[in-house]
């Protein structure tokens, strides 16, 4: 599966851009568009007032719009259940504040949409995915957690492992090793997920004003290393040419800025389709 | 002679083996517990941008309450168990 990531600063046109590339992806093959701010637009953008996460825009072409805090309230419900199968009910009531906390906790909310990202790129059910972002801090999460979590995984199975070792030798008998299994498979799951953000297209979006430079700059300064950047989007472009631009990209698109909002299968989208094409070739 | 032999056997025994068997049932459960306190460091009130995805492993874990008690702050060991930490991160 072949992945775009389209990031930029709040406002510049990420949902344009990222809805425009859809499009043209799906020419080529299947496209699932996934929205990872919160406050989600794609609907918006291709003026859609059918209910539902994933919906069927086209005949190759799929939004998703996860509801993050209902994802967020089963993913921690599923573990909740589970805790409660296995363990005592002194210990079920001990670990559940924790959890009942954790099910709440906007802190957790990119890290839901990670695993909702992680899940897509196992599954594989797509020839292309354009993730439409929200902050930059998002990226530069998405781009660093593969690794960070994998360090950990590796931390944990070899304190597992330690473990199973010394278990083995004092003869303890407590049955069949579970966890290390579960901890060898997420650290495979999260090594494709790396190898495949990787590979991913990094488009960034901006328009000519001085706040949209200034976090570019930070940006892709923080990204650097981390993430390819594929191309710049200059959005809204009018008349004067801006004058700081030393960004080094390998191709900067640019899209003049329009009297009404271009959104999908407006005249105006042709005009932005076809400059996006450069990105594509 | 008998009899020697068989207290004797019992003595190497209670002497050596089980004392072995004892360290290294105690050096399984200290190295058990310092998986779990890298599982989950939130309990202790560390943040942890991990503990997310360590939740899932949650219910795979063996769990003791005295272990939790600790981990909640209710006994102080957590010091001995980061204690562990020194010279190896």
């Amino acid at each position: 599966m072949k992945i775009y990531l389209v990031g930029g600063k709040g406002g510049v046109g990420k949902t344009t851009i990222a809805g425009f590339l859809s499009i043209l992806l799906s020419e080529r093959g299947d496209v699932l568009l996934l929205s990872t701010d919160l406050a989600h637009s794609l609907k918006d953008f291709f003026s859609i007032k059918k209910k539902g996460k994933r919906i069927k825009i086209r005949p190759s072409l799929w939004i998703f719009e996860p509801d993050i805090e209902k994802a967020l309230k089963n993913y921690i419900g599923d573990i909740d259940k589970k805790v409660r199968e296995n363990f005592s009910p002194t210990i079920y009531e001990d670990i559940k504040p924790f959890l009942k906390f954790s099910s709440q906790d906007p802190a957790n909310y990119d890290l839901v949409l990670f695993n909702i990202l992680s899940n897509e790129i196992i599954r594989e059910e797509h020839d292309f995915m354009v993730v439409d972002t929200a902050a930059t801090a998002q990226i530069l999460k998405f781009a660093t957690l593969p690794d960070r979590l994998l360090r950990w995984y590796d931390l944990l199975i070899k304190w597992r492992k330690k473990y199973v070792a010394m278990r083995e030798m004092a003869k303890l008998n407590v049955g069949e090793e579970k966890f290390l299994p579960i901890l060898l498979r997420k650290k495979e799951k999260m090594e494709k997920v790396k190898k495949e953000l990787a590979q991913a297209d990094f488009i960034w979006v901006l328009e000519p004003a001085r706040l949209a430079f200034d976090e570019t700059e930070k940006a892709l300064k923080n990204l650097k290393g981390k993430i390819k950047l594929s191309a710049l989007v200059m959005n809204k472009v009018s008349g004067k040419k801006p004058s700081v631009f030393d960004f080094p990209s390998p191709s900067l698109i640019e899209i003049p800025l329009f009297e009404s909002e271009p959104l999908a299968g407006s005249p105006e989208g042709e005009k932005i389709s076809a400059e996006l094409k450069k990105i594509l070739t | 002679m008998e009899k020697i032999k068989e207290w004797l056997k019992g003595f190497l025994k209670g002497a050596f083996e089980d004392t072995l068997f004892e360290s290294l049932e105690k050096e399984a459960t200290e190295t058990q517990e310092m998986l779990l306190t890298l599982l989950f460091l939130n309990f202790a009130g560390l943040e942890n941008p991990f503990s997310f995805y360590l939740f899932e492993l949650l219910p795979y874990m063996e769990i003791n309450e005295h272990f939790l008690r600790r981990m909640l702050f209710k006994e102080e060991r957590l010091p001995v168990l980061f204690s562990r930490f020194e010279g190896w991160a």
